[in-house]
């Protein structure tokens, strides 16, 4: 690497990228966005209420231990399990393996941050927000009491009256903002903010698993946040979705949550799958064996999983050839995953293998998982099925596959990396014995669980009779899982302890090949001092040698200019420099913005319906504040990145960080639209009681001036960044797109004051849903065009600034098109229940 | 280093696209034909209307990812050593293709032989 | 070692027991369960195989690398992640499709006798059509010996019709009706319970199946309809 001209020495590089980077003290800790804080944060606090969960899973183990116990009643072990797995799948789960990406994923790439640290602060916010309305919930006693996957009618309100499960759909659905947003910027900062030279063929693995990974999210999480707005507007206004007595179908939830629920498990495992093919590389001292193939693997795996749903589901009435599809493809899942299992174990075959902690955890991961593996191949078999299902069985086999697939690797890894959290080495007094009253009890509890499953044990009771014969069984369970939790116990004094009184640590203390541990250890807020250049697979690195040589500035932006926080932007397959982006600095906004939502979700709970619309008045202010902090009223000339090279800032290039963003976004919106539409198509197929003896009727004319609004309105958004890149002004263009996404609007409101009566039947309800989803999409086309209105009149959009109306410019387009497919679901679904079109 | 063509990045899910839509079309005609009573329509022997689309629907998808496939092969390089990031995604895109097509094959198995429809 | 033999007949004498149970699928008593519990054992024996040949290759991996020869993930990667897998997975997969059509396909029996189970907070009813109105609360009357097609729905919540000696379970979802063939191969008194969570009484859904000999059957609803206690009950036989 050629050394900079401007050279200056490192530690004056290190304290003007620390003035700029650095999260303020104090109350400012609150306004953090950079990854490695939050990064941390999010670990800790997924770690916190695995806690809890742990602790309600004591409670469970305490109740069953022998039969006829009468620790807790029916109404309050509802809540227990309940709660039990939803932390666990919610709170635990989804944000711990978000927490290790924040934090590691940068590192991994060379990059200073992720793409949008805001965001990345905004979903920790609503993770917080959202997981402690559970918890307060649950400790005024008000907890979801009607099991993890919210079945239909149990949850509907007629069943639920209380506030119980309007505490988990509006909760849960507050931390998936959390999850969706994570998913965009895990796959915006993959494929744009890398080192350059790390083109699409070098990456480190764990950003191809966690690449996927991301888009599985952006594919799974609409179904369950579109189910859950359903069932939430059931419960609260009467919409009958899921009610078979007025044309709704439980069965339709079912769907909605399984096609989450399923992808659910692989989202889970296969971040630590590859976080294992970091580890057992740097043990193995052997680079990752079939990089390529695990590619292939991983890919097979994100779009099989999409696939499997319906075994959850195998005992609900379905024709067993459709049984067949979902029984196969649960079966072919376990291919791809076998060929990563002998892949990490070829890898170790051909190094010099090492042992050390992280190893052990691993060995811990390889005969859990396995096992579990195994017994999902033999849950995919529909006869087989259809005795275990919704028996001790399936809790044994949940726990084989998420604990081996999850929590073991992530132990492994929170060893692993421990060293990089805090600069400190680990020794083992405490990590080996904690490793095997984990293993021990974890088996103990489960291993013969299958056994009592088998012996006809159903899930979810509080009790069971002593005739039965499963007392033995469920107290072995019992004292496994307490010894499990003093293993947790000793695993938590352990890292504490060693995070606390380890000795400091040289840099890179396992000698891996990746480029994390070529940042200082504990890192520097901002990462990298330059950004290295990339010249071979980037699991072939020299940390100890490019580490120093990164911290002297002798690569990419090796200094600070404008008082920026600049990374670099590079081209998704070559990773050839692309643009400089420029992130945002700490701010409240984030958290005054997941505050608002936490309003809003607060007056939905209290059921207070018109005073939230103050909240949603309040978000969307803040969000106009976001965009409006960013930009610029003057071009900006290239700008010198080091090495002789110069680049566009970010929001002079055509394709940015944000745009890909909104495209992204768009992708995840358009699966909730064609959820809905498909939703709507299956009641009308196979919910009772169709069609309704009274249909609700589509005006059309009003619908179709809607169509053509909108049609226009992204046509006007168009021709206004043609007019912008001419050199002419766009203005007279907005003003138009913002006033035909009014009449738009307002066409689509008489469309949907034509339902006289939505609470009717669910074909009614279901085509004010789809109305009004469109009508939802024109408002914020509206907000859309009017912030582009005010950019362009205050001088902040330029012929080559045109990158505002070019991202407002994706939503009419999508808008123009949804509104399209809604209009037509709409006229389609009152003509097939042979409802009016006038 | 082949010129870069951003085509490139998206094939690699070529494969499986197709997989997902076959899957969604073949269950949801399904669902459809069961609600519809095409069970019950013969149209050759003891084939239904029901039984002949599925296992149309079935070949169909089967058909389209081989032809993906063939496409993909044509585009892989011919020597697969340091080709670059370009050569690496037609690789990766040909496999991922190969394991979509005997997905298909695979998830699809039952169609003509078992029952289409709860009886 | 005797010792060890000791303890492992304990072992298994005290699996043995477990299975015995009133509700235990390892104890079938009709067909369908019969079935299953067949797969289930020999899924249990490849499961065990391939566990410990996975394990194997794992230690083997570690201790004797050279055993894979020269180049290790052609013998790993190819044959045990995708070839090895692949033919299992075939043939277990067309063997439960086979047996699985068997269970829930169409039936070929003309002999169905049809019975209606309707699942509530909190209890089953059974109706048998043809039996004068005859409806039983949270105990089932069947002949044993001959195939029933159970017709499960239910008028609240989703429940789960499961009688685990003779057979997989079904849903009872209210607006449909789903159907599950089981058959009881002797006379006997077989447990059942609600498989699905349905609320605070989900644990005490349970129900008593009393198979009744075949020929004694129609005479043994008679007297249900008309009020009687059925004279002889199977399991009060000495």
């Amino acid at each position: 690497m050629s050394a900079n001209p401007d050279m200056i020495s490192p530690i004056k590089l290190h304290k003007e990228l620390a003035r700029l980077w650095d999260t303020p003290p104090g109350w400012g800790r609150f306004s953090a966005v950079n990854h490695t804080v939050l990064g941390k944060r999010f670990i800790i606090a997924a770690f916190v209420f695995f806690s809890i969960g742990g602790v309600l899973a004591m409670l469970i183990r305490a109740q069953l231990a022998t039969s006829g116990s009468a620790f807790v009643g029916p109404e309050i072990y509802g809540q227990i399990f309940t709660m039990h797995g939803s932390i666990m799948m919610f709170l635990f789960a989804i944000p711990m393996f978000e927490g290790f990406a924040i934090y590691l994923l940068p590192k991994l790439l060379g990059a200073r941050d992720m793409a949008f640290p805001r965001l990345t602060a905004f979903g920790f916010w609503c993770y917080i927000f959202g997981g402690s309305i559970l918890i307060v919930a649950m400790l005024a006693g008000v907890a979801p009491d009607g099991g993890w996957f919210m079945y239909t009618p149990l949850n509907s309100g007629v069943y639920s009256p209380g506030i119980n499960a309007d505490v988990w759909l509006l909760g849960i659905t507050f931390v998936e903002i959390s999850a969706l947003s994570a998913a965009v910027e895990i796959i915006v900062s993959v494929l744009k903010l890398r080192a350059p030279g790390m083109s699409i063929d070098r990456m480190p693995i764990m950003a191809w698993y966690l690449l996927i990974t991301a888009f599985m999210m952006l594919f799974g999480f609409p179904p369950l946040i579109l189910g859950s707005v359903l069932l939430e507007l059931e419960r609260a206004f009467d919409l009958p979705f899921f009610d078979p007595t007025r044309g709704g179908d439980s069965l339709l939830w079912q769907h909605l949550f399984w096609l989450f629920g399923h992808p659910e498990v692989y989202i889970i495992f296969l971040p630590a799958a590859g976080a294992i093919s970091m580890m057992i590389p740097t043990f193995a001292r052997h680079e990752l064996v079939g990089y390529r193939t695990i590619i292939v693997a991983v890919i097979a795996v994100a779009f099989l999983s999409f696939g499997l749903w319906v075994h959850h589901m195998f005992t609900v009435g379905i024709p067993h050839l459709a049984l067949s599809f979902f029984s196969a493809a649960s079966g072919l899942v376990a291919i791809p995953t076998a060929i990563q299992i002998f892949a990490w174990i070829a890898t170790i075959a051909h190094g010099r293998p090492r042992f050390d902690v992280p190893m052990l955890y691993l060995g811990g991961f390889f005969v859990v998982f396995i096992i579990g593996g195994l017994t999902g191949v033999m849950l995919a078999m529909v006869p087989f099925n259809f005795q275990a299902h919704d028996t001790h069985f399936v809790v044994a086999h949940m726990h084989y596959v998420l604990v081996g697939g999850f929590v073991f690797p992530m132990l492994a890894a929170a060893y692993y990396w421990l060293p990089h959290f805090t600069g400190r080495t680990s020794d083992h007094r405490l990590s080996v014995p904690a490793f095997w009253m984990i293993f021990g009890g974890f088996n103990l509890t489960f291993f013969l669980m299958h056994l009592t499953g088998l012996l006809g044990m159903p899930r979810r009771v509080e009790t069971y009779p002593m005739e039965a014969k499963w007392d033995w069984l469920n107290l072995v369970s019992s004292i496994g899982g307490f010894i499990m939790a003093i293993g947790f116990a000793l695993f938590v004094l352990d890292i504490v302890v060693q995070a606390r009184f380890g000795m400091p640590a040289r840099r890179n203390p396992w000698q891996a090949r990746t480029l994390e541990w070529a940042t200082a250890t504990p890192p520097t807020s901002y990462g990298f001092a330059s950004l290295p250049l990339i010249e071979d697979r980037a699991d072939r690195l020299d940390p100890e040698k490019l580490g120093p040589a990164l911290a002297r500035g002798d690569g990419y932006l090796g200094f600070t200019r404008n008082g920026w926080m600049e990374t670099l932007g590079v081209d998704m397959v070559t990773a050839r420099p692309t643009e400089v982006v420029v992130l945002p600095r700490s701010t409240f906004l984030p958290l005054w913005t997941a505050l608002a939502i936490g309003s809003f979700v607060l007056c939905l709970l209290f059921k207070f319906y018109w005073l939230s619309l103050l909240p949603v008045a309040v978000v969307v202010v803040l969000f106009l504040m976001w965009a409006a902090a960013t930009g610029n009223r003057e071009d900006t000339p290239p700008l010198d990145i080091g090495h002789g090279q110069s680049a566009e800032v970010h929001w002079q290039v055509e394709r940015p960080p944000s745009w890909w963003a909104m495209t992204f976004t768009l992708a995840a919106d358009g699966v909730v639209v064609t959820s809905l539409i498909f939703s709507a198509l299956f009641l009308r197929v196979v919910a009772p009681d169709w069609p309704p003896a009274t249909a609700a009727a589509a005006p059309t004319a009003a619908l179709a001036l809607a169509v053509i609004a909108s049609i226009a309105a992204a046509a006007a958004g168009r021709f206004g960044v043609g007019r912008l890149k001419a050199g002419a002004s766009p203005i007279a263009a907005q003003a138009a797109c913002l006033l035909l996404h009014v009449v738009a609007l307002a066409a689509l409101a008489a469309g949907l004051a034509g339902i006289d009566d939505a609470t009717r039947h669910a074909q009614a309800a279901m085509l004010a849903a789809v109305l009004g989803l469109a009508a939802l999409h024109v408002a914020i086309g509206i907000i859309f065009a009017g912030f582009g209105l005010w950019r362009a009149a205050n001088g902040y959009v330029s012929p080559r600034r045109s990158l505002d109306l070019r991202i407002g410019g994706l939503w009419h387009d999508a808008t123009a098109v949804i509104v399209l497919v809604c209009v037509v679901s709409g006229v389609l679904l009152a003509l097939a229940a042979g409802g009016e079109v006038w | 280093m082949r010129a870069h063509r951003s085509i490139d990045l998206p094939l690699v899910a070529a494969g499986f696209t197709i997989w997902s839509i076959g899957f969604v079309a073949v269950y949801g005609v399904l669902s459809l034909g069961c609600a519809a009573g095409w069970d019950t329509v013969p149209v050759l022997g003891p084939v239904t209307l029901q039984r002949a689309i599925l296992v149309a629907l079935s070949l169909g998808t089967a058909a389209a990812t081989a032809a993906v496939t063939l496409l993909l092969a044509r585009r892989r390089p011919a020597a697969t050593g340091q080709g670059g990031p370009t050569d690496f995604l037609r690789i990766v895109a040909f496999y991922t293709a190969v394991a979509a097509t005997a997905s298909v094959l695979f998830t699809f198995s039952g169609v003509a032989v078992l029952s289409s429809c709860v009886p | 070692m005797p010792g060890a033999r000791r303890a492992a007949a304990l072992a298994v004498s005290l699996l043995f027991a477990g299975c015995a149970g009133d509700h235990s699928t390892l104890d079938p008593a009709g067909p369908s369960a019969r079935a299953v519990a067949t797969l289930w054992w020999i899924m249990l024996g490849g499961s065990a195989v391939i566990f410990a040949a996975t394990t194997a290759a794992l230690v083997l991996a570690w201790t004797r690398p050279r055993i894979f020869g020269g180049d290790p993930s052609r013998p790993l990667v190819l044959w045990g992640g995708l070839i090895l897998p692949s033919v299992i997975l075939v043939a277990l997969v067309f063997a439960a499709f086979a047996l699985g059509e068997r269970m829930i396909g169409r039936s070929g029996s003309t002999d169905l006798l049809r019975i209606e189970a309707e699942g509530r907070r909190w209890q089953w009813e059974f109706r048998y059509p043809g039996a004068g109105g005859l409806a039983t609360i949270d105990t089932l009357h069947v002949p044993a010996g001959r195939e029933i097609e159970f017709s499960v729905t239910s008028t609240d919540v989703i429940h789960s019709f499961w009688v685990p000696r003779l057979g997989g379970k079904i849903d009872a979802i209210p607006g449909h009706r789903n159907t599950i063939r089981l058959l009881a191969d002797t006379p006997g008194r077989y447990g059942g319970v609600c498989a699905e969570f349905c609320g605070t009484g989900h644990t005490v859904m349970r129900f008593e199946v009393i198979a009744h000999a075949a020929e004694d059957y129609d005479a043994v609803l008679a007297r249900l309809a008309a009020g009687e206690a059925p004279e002889e009950m199977p399991g009060d036989r000495p």
